[in-house]
């Protein structure tokens, strides 16, 4: 399970997260939505360490993990697909997931590999270019391959399909429906694309001025609200 | 009106005050020094124009120059040559059992010209070496490690020369003249000194805080952006550099003819590292913060290396430590956040106040 | 004679190497401007000394000694300061400075400020043709070669060497993968410094090794790690030996101060051309 109480995250001095009360259970696949600026990415970096809590708490398994590093956090079960995917441009598709699973025990890594690219049968072809000459979309598919690597119990994936062609994002949205259903896998989404959004996830929550103004299911989503929330 | 006009008065600079309040002291301090001290003293006054030359390009503009000595340097010793000439030989080359001088150094020997000659040289270094290195964004880590190894580069060829710079033992005995005919005396030397402290305050306090030092410390903070503006970053970059260098020579004309000698050891890394030292107790970027830095540096090294030679490095060794981790933005920097969050707090509270009325 | 400046230049630039392997690491790979850079080596150089000539152990031991002393010295110069002050150039080059300063009284207070002499653990010459080449010479080249060797397999070849790589090239999403970058910061740090120490012992026999003697090599090595590329483990080769050579062919034609100084303006001339060094790695 994952829980948010109260949480408020600043950047410098201006607050972006103003009290975000929130939970799932880390096998729901939940869509983060909101206009740009609200708050979504900040959510997610704070999810994974890389910006601090100011106050409020953030509860997985069980356990606080506020003052956690990154690193604790993506051994624990949490993985980061992040916006602009951030892959290693000169390191190799294979290098690239063998950083991702870093925190495996070495002999695992290449089995965990060929599991994980079962998946994705269009990154074995490229296995040892770089990830630097890559397409988006294929860049894109490493981006989430390398983050299951570490047996994650929740992705957290920001605006994955964002630069990339339709075709590859229909692709995109099976593969994390298959990968959500051989791993039981929990995920949090952040986009845009409500099509894509919906194709994957079960519910949502909307955001504006760093705050949850909306939840709800699949359903519930009507046009009104996202008149109101998500339309300029 | 009449309450904005009241407040502006309060607000007075705690800068300035501390600013006129040490230089009385200084115009004071040859009525109860020793000569001992007052030589000290005139030291630290040279000490304190080289801090106002590197505050300027440091402080404002951002570019920590590691090499600033050279220049202090070549001030120094286009003087120190120039005065030293006795029948178109420099003193120290004659010793040496040269007789025969480069024909530049025959220039020299007219001290209106030495002076003159060592501010020209200090600006014309200063401008190509600026032009060729900020005509392209250099990273500023590559132009400390490039001044860097200039300054070491210059100090190895001031002690390697020997012949035309005195080499290691640098050059001695220089007058304290100026362009007068005999010796000035000490007190009033002292005084001359005094007055070209002052004027290189004024003018690098009308420097900085006229347009043309917001525009430098823009560049300093988004150089790009200045450019989107139509300023040419690399104009003033290249000015300030110049000005910077030529003040630099002028505290080592100062040097040279108070302390009469000037050697490597003034001109390389270590005495290069040293006035950033000054600037990063002091603070940088508000002009007191140097003069603060400089007097408090120099005066604990003439103490503590009278009395505690053998650990004198240490102790300056642990005084930057301590700089860096407790005092990161030097006395007078934190003296102003002080100030600065005492108005803001005022200021939050007024307005409090004013809203609930 | 020409011969003779080439050989010569090949060594010089083998002892460059190992002298610059550390600042490739601290500086071209972690991005930190160390100022106690010289002091390092100086500090290998007084261990050796110690093992060497006061306990009188073996060549080896002291070379490991070396390592080991500077290795753990490294550590703690990254985790207690350096690390304190992660991207802030110009506090760094301060600290790094007041240590050196510290480090050459300390080695002073203990050993005194005069020369010392380390028996180089290899006698006897080799000549190639008119020239005359110790053999301790020829073993710092062997060490250098090794030296990079082990480094670039440490860094290409390994678990741990993977993690330094994606550390120094997105700190954050290393992170995020569950590298621990704060240990891996102080690992390199160490891993850098200790090669210096080492580097500090190889070299003390052939040179003159006194408290004052680190601000001699922080240039060259500066510039031997900018010269080749700072994104590159091999431009350090490339750096060195273009240094190496060029100090000396041309110090076998001029002054050997002029001829640094040469050295010193080409290497400045270029890089204002090409900030990256000679070897730049193709980022996207």
């Amino acid at each position: 399970m994952l829980e948010l109480t109260d949480v408020h995250v600043s950047y410098g001095k201006s607050k972006v997260i103003n009290g975000v009360d929130f939970s799932m259970e880390l096998t729901d696949k939940v869509a983060l939505l909101g206009r740009n600026g609200v708050g979504k990415t900040t959510l997610l970096k704070s999810l994974i360490g890389i910006l601090p809590v100011e106050s409020g708490a953030i509860i997985y398994e069980g356990g606080m993990i506020n003052k956690k590093g990154s690193y604790e956090r993506a051994a624990g079960g949490i993985a980061y697909v992040p916006q602009g995917r951030e892959i290693i441009p000169d390191f190799t598709v294979k290098e690239n997931l063998e950083l991702g699973g870093i925190s495996l025990k070495k002999e695992l890594v290449k089995d965990r590999m060929e599991e994980v690219l079962t998946y994705f049968p269009a990154l074995k072809k490229h296995f040892i270019r770089k990830g630097g000459v890559l397409s988006g979309g294929l860049q894109q598919q490493l981006a989430i391959s390398r983050a299951l690597m570490s047996h994650p119990r929740i992705l957290l994936l920001d605006e994955p399909t964002e630069g990339i062609q339709p075709n590859i994002v229909a692709e995109i949205a099976d593969i994390l429906n298959r990968v959500h259903q051989n791993l039981n896998l929990g995920m949090i989404l952040v986009e845009q694309n409500l099509n894509f959004a919906f194709k994957i996830c079960d519910s949502y929550i909307l955001m504006q001025k760093g705050q949850i103004v909306n939840k709800g299911s699949r359903g519930e989503l009507t046009d009104d609200i996202i008149k109101r929330y998500l339309t300029v | 009106m009449n309450e904005s006009k009241k407040r502006m008065v309060r607000h007075i600079s705690i800068l300035l005050i501390i600013d006129i309040a040490v230089f009385l002291f200084l115009a004071c301090f040859p009525v109860f020094a020793n000569a001992f001290r007052l030589q000290i003293m005139a030291k630290c006054l040279c000490y304190i124009v080289f801090a106002y030359s590197l505050d300027l390009l440091w402080g404002y503009v951002g570019l920590m120059s590691m090499g600033h000595a050279v220049f202090f340097g070549i001030g120094a010793y286009i003087l120190a040559i120039g005065y030293s000439m006795q029948n178109g030989v420099p003193s120290y080359m004659t010793s040496l059992g040269y007789t025969q001088a480069p024909g530049i150094y025959y220039f020299l020997a007219n001290k209106p010209v030495a002076f003159f000659a060592a501010l020209l040289v200090c600006g014309v270094v200063a401008g190509i070496l600026g032009a060729f290195l900020f005509s392209k964004k250099v990273n500023s880590v590559f132009f400390s490690l490039i001044t860097f190894a200039l300054a070491r580069v210059f100090e190895l060829l001031i002690i390697n020369q020997q012949r035309f710079t005195g080499g290691a033992n640098g050059i001695t005995k220089i007058s304290r003249r100026l362009f007068a005919e005999v010796d000035i005396p000490q007190q009033v030397y002292y005084y001359i000194l005094l007055a070209m402290v002052i004027l290189v305050y004024l003018f690098c306090k009308w420097l900085t805080s006229s347009k043309y030092g917001l525009i430098l410390e823009a560049v300093r903070e988004n150089e790009d952006r200045m450019s989107f503006f139509g300023y040419h970053a690399t104009r003033f970059k290249i000015v300030i550099f110049i000005i910077s260098a030529v003040l630099a020579g002028l505290a080592g004309i100062m040097f040279a003819t108070s302390q009469s000698f000037i050697g490597p050891s003034n001109v390389g890394i270590a005495a290069s590292t040293a006035v950033i030292v000054w600037l990063a107790l002091g603070g940088r970027g508000n002009i007191t913060g140097a003069t603060i830095g400089t007097l408090v540096v120099c005066w604990a090294e003439s103490i503590f290396s009278e009395q505690l030679t053998d650990y004198w490095n240490i102790i300056y060794g642990v005084m930057i430590l301590v700089v860096v981790f407790l005092i990161p933005k030097g006395i007078i920097g934190q003296l102003q956040t002080a100030v600065y969050n005492r108005r803001a707090e005022r200021v939050r509270r007024e307005a409090m106040v004013e809203n609930k009325q | 004679m020409i011969l003779t400046l080439i050989i010569n230049g090949l060594m010089t630039a083998a002892s460059l190497l190992l002298l610059s392997m550390g600042m490739a690491i601290i500086f071209g790979i972690m991005n930190v401007v160390n100022l106690a850079h010289g002091e390092l080596i100086v500090i290998g150089a007084y261990v050796s000394f110690t093992m060497i000539e006061i306990l009188k152990l073996p060549f080896g031991i002291a070379v490991f000694a070396s390592f080991l002393v500077t290795a753990v010295i490294g550590g703690m110069i990254e985790k207690l300061i350096v690390k304190k002050l992660y991207g802030k150039v110009a506090e760094t080059l301060l600290v790094t400075y007041a240590l050196s300063m510290i480090f050459q009284q300390v080695i002073k207070l203990i050993y005194g400020s005069g020369y010392i002499h380390i028996s180089s653990p290899v006698n006897g010459v080799v000549k190639l043709g008119k020239t005359v080449i110790p053999i301790y010479y020829l073993c710092m080249i062997g060490v250098a070669v090794l030296v990079f060797a082990v480094t670039l397999l440490l860094f290409n070849k390994t678990r741990i060497g993977m993690q330094i790589r994606a550390v120094s090239q997105n700190r954050t999403m290393a992170g995020c993968l569950g590298v621990n970058v704060k240990l891996i910061d102080t690992l390199t740090f160490a891993y850098g410094a200790g090669l210096t120490g080492l580097a500090g012992c190889i070299i003390a026999p052939i040179n003159s090794i006194s408290p004052f003697v680190g601000s001699n090599y922080m240039v060259d090595s500066f510039m031997a790690v900018v010269l080749g590329g700072v994104d590159s483990l091999f431009g350090s080769v490339l750096g060195s030996l273009i240094m190496g050579e060029s100090n000396s062919i041309i110090g076998g034609y001029m002054d050997s101060v002029f001829a640094e100084m040469i050295v010193v303006f080409a290497v400045v001339i270029l890089i204002r051309f090409k900030p990256k060094g000679l070897i730049v790695k193709e980022r996207r």
